[in-house]
Formats: structure tokens, C-alpha cells, sequence
């Protein structure tokens, strides 16, 4: 049924929201992680989201678009380097490197994460209202 | 002044045509509420996958609440067309003859 498209489609954008409260909450887990399976300290993790056609085989037909999360990039620049020369990770400069996770702009994603999904959520709930008031003007 | 009898043909001709009803009509009512209670079965078999995936950590948790309002508004879509369907029985059933 054409209504449940909809539906579809806001679920697609939850989905990615969580997979996006899934990379924020790895951030802020690891804000001072210094040493990972890679080597060096933590990087920042965003993700990276594409329109995808929502049905298969007709995207040239102008079929509507859910969202979904393609990749989860790893940023390196912007290393926190702090002098600790007691520190195990520590360089022969007695600096250890710290996470380019920032906190305040973490929770600013987690905030505009967190809105989206209600986004998301509210439109459900609109679709809902609606699909009720059609089958309540048969009453 | 001259009074002309009624005849069957005078008072409806296409009356008689007007009560035959469309080839294969009844048919393809019955096909189609087949195909939405099959479909709303499946609806609800679905919801119930996705409720015990979500429960066991397969699925995410609005996959499932979200197939549960599909399974609740088909359900109350063909409850509305069962509704529809006795609502016109009881009124052929009440017309005097």
C-alpha cells in the first residue's frame, strides 16, 4: 500500500540516525582513548549519508528516495598533542597525541541526532493520523 | 382522449438490463477481500518476526513497533470493508418486499 511508503522512507531516516547516535556515542566513549588495534590514538568517526532510490531498478522514474548510511570515515587531522612524559604512549618528545574529539561539538551532534529522529518520528505519527482519519470516513 | 395501457417496455426498457449485473463481478470481490486477508496475515506474521528479532536483538526497535502500526491499520482497513459489507446485507435484509 502506497502508505506504508512513507513509512518506509521515515524508517530509512531512523535507521540512519541511530547508525549516527551509534558513531557519536563511540566518539565520546573513546575522548581519551591513546593507543587502538590501528596504532596512534582514536580518531574522530563520522558517517556519511546517500539517497538511495527506494524501490529497486526504477531511480530513473523518479521513485522516492530513502536515506541510507554508505560509510563511517575516520577523520585524522586535528590530533590533541599534550606534553606527559610519564605517559606509556608518550613520544621520544615526551608529548602523547589525544583524540581530535571535540565534546562540545559531539553533543551538538547528538543534539541535531536526537532532533532529526523526532523528525522522523513525527512525520510516522502524521502518516498514522492520517491513514486513520481515511478509514474513519467510512463511519 | 385515449389512454394508452401500460406495458412491461414502457415503464422501464433498461430496467431489466440495469439489474444484470457486470460479468465475473462477484468474482473479483471475492478475490480481492481473498488477497487483503492473505495480506493482512502476512502483515501480521511479519510484525511478529520483527517484534521477536527486535526482542532479541536483531532488528532495531522501531522496525518492529513499525510493522506493528502496518499490521494494526491493514487490519482496521479490512475491518472497515467487513464493516461496509454487513452494514449493506443488513440493509437488503430489512427492505420489505
Amino acid at each position: 500500500m502506497s502508505m506504508f511508503k512513507s513509512m518506509d522512507l521515515s524508517a530509512s531516516g531512523l535507521t540512519a540516525q541511530r547508525q549516527r547516535l551509534d558513531v557519536i556515542a563511540e566518539n565520546l566513549a573513546n575522548i581519551n582513548t591513546t593507543r587502538t588495534a590501528q596504532g596512534g590514538p582514536y580518531k574522530r568517526k563520522s558517517v556519511i549519508m546517500e539517497a538511495r532510490p527506494a524501490e529497486d531498478f526504477d531511480s530513473f522514474l523518479g521513485s522516492p528516495e530513502k536515506v541510507e548510511v554508505v560509510q563511517i570515515t575516520e577523520d585524522s587531522k586535528g590530533l590533541v598533542p599534550d606534553y606527559d612524559p610519564g605517559h606509556p604512549d608518550a613520544n621520544k618528545d615526551g608529548t602523547v597525541l589525544y583524540p581530535n574529539v571535540n565534546p562540545v561539538s559531539e553533543m551538538v551532534h547528538l543534539m541535531l541526532a536526537s532532533r532529526a529522529y523526532e523528525a522522523n518520528v513525527a512525520v510516522l505519527r502524521t502518516g498514522k493520523t492520517m491513514a486513520q482519519k481515511a478509514l474513519e470516513i467510512g463511519r | 382522449m385515449k389512454v394508452m395501457p401500460l406495458s412491461p417496455e414502457l415503464i422501464s426498457p433498461q430496467g431489466a438490463q440495469s439489474l444484470e449485473k457486470p460479468p465475473g463481478s462477484r468474482q473479483e470481490f471475492e478475490n480481492l477481500l481473498g488477497k487483503m486477508m492473505n495480506d493482512v496475515n502476512q502483515l501480521q506474521h511479519d510484525s511478529d518476526q520483527k517484534v521477536s528479532g527486535s526482542l532479541l536483538g536483531q532488528e532495531e526497535m522501531h522496525t518492529a513497533m513499525l510493522s506493528l502500526e502496518k499490521a494494526n491499520l491493514g487490519f482496521k482497513l479490512l475491518l472497515q470493508v467487513r464493516n461496509k459489507m454487513v452494514e449493506a446485507y443488513q440493509e437488503l435484509a430489512r427492505m420489505q418486499i
